[in-house]
């Protein structure tokens, strides 16, 4: 691969990424800006109109929109994403605490839900017409129709108030334990990394059931996809000559096709990054998960404007980078378009 | 005759789509000799691909081979077994298709595709033996071994594919309108080539085309299909000498002669115009000599002049 | 051979007659092209559309009612028990049935109706105007639109009206951006060409020759959108941010039987939340059974 034009590619789609954000952020203000709150009232409740109006003229509430949107950014540009009422800390202390909470929900969820999506989009596409298509039809169906938080309801009333099978559902460890020291963020993995077994394996108990709904979410759009284009690879010329050829079965859906789908398999990646941060503002909802999710789902029912803005900012710019990750991973799947961008 | 290398006898391929069954090929038969380039003829859509496909086991889903034998070598299979067929005649048979940048896996350098057969078949000097067939096939390893099919010309497209064909070391190519995504020029040099191979390998070929005047100029025997139906069937002289169906006529009315100019009869009406739900025989709705027993039943086989021809024409002399 | 003296002319035009069908089998090869799926999903919407339309009549109790029984479960006179207000989750499913419907009904179509207009002036006219209008529906797309949803319903006021205003201003985009698609494709063939030579004038040919063939898409987008609708609807008012309690809706009913999971009363999350289920289980039903007989390119492969 020749690196110089394919860098200067990635140079290039990360300005456009970056001008997206910016309307993002114009957006995501705005949207803040127009809660039904104010940020004086709700932090000082017991102060006279003089004394309020004093402090929106300190906090230059009173300055033009576009004014306030440009300070805003520069203090997010300086790393302060403001203070939030309702937790009484700064947003970004709050959310070094909830985003790793969110991320390890997030992985687990898109781990199952990619491990299971794809053996069954390929199963079914190979299987095109047959009965095993059909009941991974249904399957699909009803994973995509079950709402999460009522599955969430199910399982917790099933598995934890009838067969106690679960532990309760109260966040990412039992009262028992103690969270592991930090690492990476992730309770499992700096519990295995330090040694504690038994921390581990409650966090990995807690993790389960959340981590299955919010799955269960993924699953739908990728056997979609996956089904849809290994079908259209199946039926290349290309598979049908290796077959001719004698190549094995195996190494031809596995390999020959799924290279061939992979193009547009990845290119659901980034909505299904986007659906899983709306998935995990129900799921944390329902498991009491201390994440992004919840988060923002108390700031927006309490108003509390500076985190509504910095999380919907977050889960834009995630989504923005999750697609920049896929247009340049294009390359590395298709020579194709490898040689395209090198022209 | 020599003893043939494939025998296909009494082929019918339905298409189940919609939930409608639809009679696409009908008794089709078909022998080829060891070492022999064989032309199989027809209109688009009139089944030649399919039945080819079929025939070493490559059906496509949707089709359901309903009845017919394959004989291959020694070996005898029934077409409706395309499971056991396809395991046992990729060893002996190759494909060649239409379109050769869509044959070769956009994914992997050419060099690596032809290794990756050979590498079925041999376990000692891949290298040395992947050089061979690049040179056999008329390319340069060393310019094109890298190279991904998206770099290279539709000309070196088919010659990669061929020679993944050939590192099979096939008895039997069938190549399916191989030169028709070519250019006029290059068309001519790839079945100069195709024929000099099957030459040099005693390899069979079946040349799938549409192009009568093509066939020609290369194969031996010849069989000619109109809309799934086998219409005439033979050695290449007698058929192009005197062509008996009305069909054959058509079609050789309709090509161009340079050495004795004529106006061109063009053939009117589509392949598929009749029906095909009757055991009729499908090329009355387009038949100068078309009458009432034609949609009775299929033509019945008649034998002559080192032929065979489906056409109730010719029913009549041999009854009477 | 056995055929009729008629067939022995050469004009073979019965000899091409498919075998007969009785009644129901061509009702459903025809209609459903012999998928099961696609029929069981029509039956379920039906059933649930005549219960939401007819729901007023259907009632065994005054939904809004507050009695003394509370928590009772299931039986003859409370077919799914009663709530913590002792009122019948019964009453309270079907008439929430019916407010999730028209809610995500009149939302999807009003998305519909503007995102149409939206694709068609963008594909037909192109240009600067066109590149303008899908950056932004990139930029909306790019967005939490769950958490968007919520801000603007709550800025908006928390009512049934601001919900389907937020449904119709979030599937927008996905309409603009399908017929849109449409109509790049559509609008460079023969028959447009034809039909502007004959001097259609331009609004006609986006009225009268574009439109309606954008509507296979607008069906299959349609339905499979309405599922994800009615979902969002509850989902919305389960986190609080939707139709507000004492209106029954189906998401709030199963968030308010969560507090009571505790005390053993399952009907009241489980029994709403699985009405819910079906009723986006048979718009996904039909949403696919849609794909597959209107889209060319499905039913070909």
């Amino acid at each position: 691969m020749r690196l110089p034009p394919f860098f200067s590619y990635i140079m290039r789609r990360i300005a456009i990424s970056l001008v997206v954000l910016l309307g993002v952020s114009a957006i995501a203000f705005f949207m803040a800006y127009l809660l039904p709150s104010d940020p004086v009232t709700s932090r000082y409740p017991d102060i006279t109109v003089e004394q309020r109006e004093e402090m929106r003229r300190q906090m230059g509430l009173d300055q033009p929109l576009v004014v306030q949107y440009a300070r805003y950014m520069e203090s997010v540009f300086r790393g302060d994403f403001g203070q939030s009422f309702g937790t009484g800390n700064s947003v970004g202390e709050d959310l070094a605490r909830r985003v790793p909470a969110t991320l390890e929900l997030a992985t687990f969820g898109i781990l199952f839900g990619v491990l299971v999506g794809l053996p069954l989009g390929i199963v079914a596409a190979v299987r095109r017409g047959r009965l095993s298509d059909h009941i991974i039809r249904i399957f699909n169906l009803m994973a995509q129709s079950i709402p999460a938080f009522w599955l969430g309801v199910v399982l917790i009333f099933f598995l934890y108030f009838q067969l106690r099978l679960v532990p309760s559902p109260i966040g990412r460890l039992s009262m028992m334990h103690t969270a592991p020291p930090g690492i990476t963020g992730f309770f499992t993995i700096d519990a295995v990394l330090t040694g504690h077994w038994d921390t581990a394996l409650a966090a990995l108990r807690q993790l389960m059931l959340p981590a299955f709904v919010l799955g269960l979410g993924v699953i739908s759009p990728i056997v979609r996809i996956t089904r849809s284009a290994m079908g259209e690879a199946l039926g290349e010329d290309y598979i049908t000559f290796g077959r001719a050829l004698g190549l094995r079965q195996r190494q031809l859906v596995l390999g020959d096709a799924f290279r061939g789908a992979l193009v547009p398999i990845v290119t659901t990646f980034g909505f299904i990054v986007g659906n899983v941060f709306a998935g995990a503002a129900v799921v944390e909802t329902v498991f009491a998960w201390p994440g992004l999710g919840r988060y923002a789902v108390t700031a927006i029912t309490t108003s509390d404007m500076a985190p509504v803005s910095t999380c919907i900012l977050l889960i834009a710019s995630s989504v923005a980078i999750a697609n920049l990750v896929v247009d340049v991973s294009y390359a590395l799947i298709d020579p194709r378009i490898r040689h395209e961008y090198a022209r | 005759m020599t003893e043939s290398l494939l025998t296909i006898t009494d082929l019918s391929i339905d298409s189940l789509r919609d939930g409608t069954r639809r009679r696409i090929v009908e008794g089709f038969n078909l022998s080829v000799r060891a070492g022999e380039i064989y032309g199989l003829v027809g209109e688009s859509g009139s089944g030649k691909s399919i039945s080819m496909m079929a025939s070493v086991g490559l059906a496509a889903q949707g089709l359901d081979v309903r009845s017919g034998t394959v004989n291959f070598g020694t070996r005898r299979f029934a077409a409706s077994d395309q499971k056991s067929l396809r395991g046992n005649l990729s060893h002996g048979v190759s494909l060649l298709f239409q379109n050769a940048k869509g044959a070769l896996n956009p994914f992997i350098t050419v060099g690596k595709q032809v290794e990756r057969v050979l590498r079925r078949r041999r376990r000692s000097d891949i290298q040395g033996e992947l050089k061979e067939l690049f040179r056999v096939v008329g390319l340069n390893y060393a310019d094109l071994g890298r190279k991904y099919p998206h770099q290279v010309s539709g000309g070196q497209a088919q010659r990669v594919a061929m020679a993944c064909a050939l590192a099979t070391e096939p008895a039997l190519l069938i190549a399916d309108e191989p030169t028709t995504a070519l250019d006029v020029t290059t068309e001519r040099e790839m079945l100069r080539f195709l024929a000099s191979i099957c030459r040099q390998r005693n390899m069979a070929v079946v040349l799938i085309a549409h192009n009568l005047s093509l066939v020609s100029e290369y194969c031996s025997s010849l069989s000619i299909l109109h809309a799934g139906q086998v219409v005439e069937t033979g050695n290449l002289a007698p058929i192009f000498a005197e062509p008996l169906h009305p069909y054959t006529q058509g079609l050789i009315a309709a090509v161009p002669d340079v050495d004795s100019p004529r106006e061109l009869v063009p053939l009117i009406g589509s392949v598929w115009g009749g029906s095909s739900e009757l055991d009729r025989c499908r090329f009355s709705h387009r038949c100068p000599h078309a009458m009432p027993r034609c949609e009775r039943r299929i033509p019945p086989a008649v034998k002559r002049d080192g032929r065979e021809v489906h056409c109730v024409l010719y029913e009549q002399e041999v009854s009477a | 051979m056995n055929m009729q003296d008629s067939a022995l002319l050469p004009a073979p035009a019965t000899s091409g007659a498919p075998p007969r069908r009785s009644m129901w089998n061509r009702f459903y090869f025809g209609l459903f092209g012999g998928d099961f799926l696609g029929l069981i999903g029509m039956a379920l919407l039906a059933v649930l559309v005549f219960v939401a339309a007819f729901g007023p009549l259907l009632v065994t109790h005054d939904p809004l009612l507050t009695t003394p029984d509370t928590l009772l479960p299931p039986s003859a006179e409370h077919w799914l028990g009663t709530d913590h207000f002792g009122r019948d989750v019964f009453s309270r499913t079907v008439t929430s049935l019916r407010i999730d419907f028209i809610v995500a009904g009149a939302g999807v179509s009003g998305a519909i109706l503007i995102g149409s207009i939206i694709g068609l002036v963008c594909g037909y006219i192109g240009g600067w105007f066109d590149d303008l209008v899908m950056r932004l529906v990139d930029i909306i797309q790019s967005f939490p639109l769950l958490l968007v949803a919520m801000v603007l319903v709550l800025v908006m006021g928390p009512s049934v009206e601001s919900i389907v205003v937020v449904t119709v201003l979030i599937n927008i985009p996905i309409y603009a951006r399908v017929i849109r698609g449409e109509t790049l494709r559509k609008k460079n063939l023969e028959y447009i060409d034809a039909a502007r030579c004959s001097g259609a004038s331009e609004m006609s040919i986006v009225f009268r020759h574009l439109m309606p063939n954008t509507l296979s898409p607008i069906v299959v987008h349609g339905s499979l959108n309405l599922a994800a609708a009615v979902g969002n609807v509850a989902v919305l008012s389960f986190l609080g941010i939707g139709i507000r309690p004492p209106t029954p809706d189906l998401g709030v009913m199963v968030a308010e039987g969560t507090n009571y999971l505790v005390q053993g009363a399952w009907w009241m999350s489980i029994c709403p939340g699985l009405v819910l289920a079906t009723t986006i289980f048979s718009l996904n039903l039909m949403g696919d059974w849609l794909e597959g007989r209107l889209d060319p390119r499905r039913s070909a492969a």
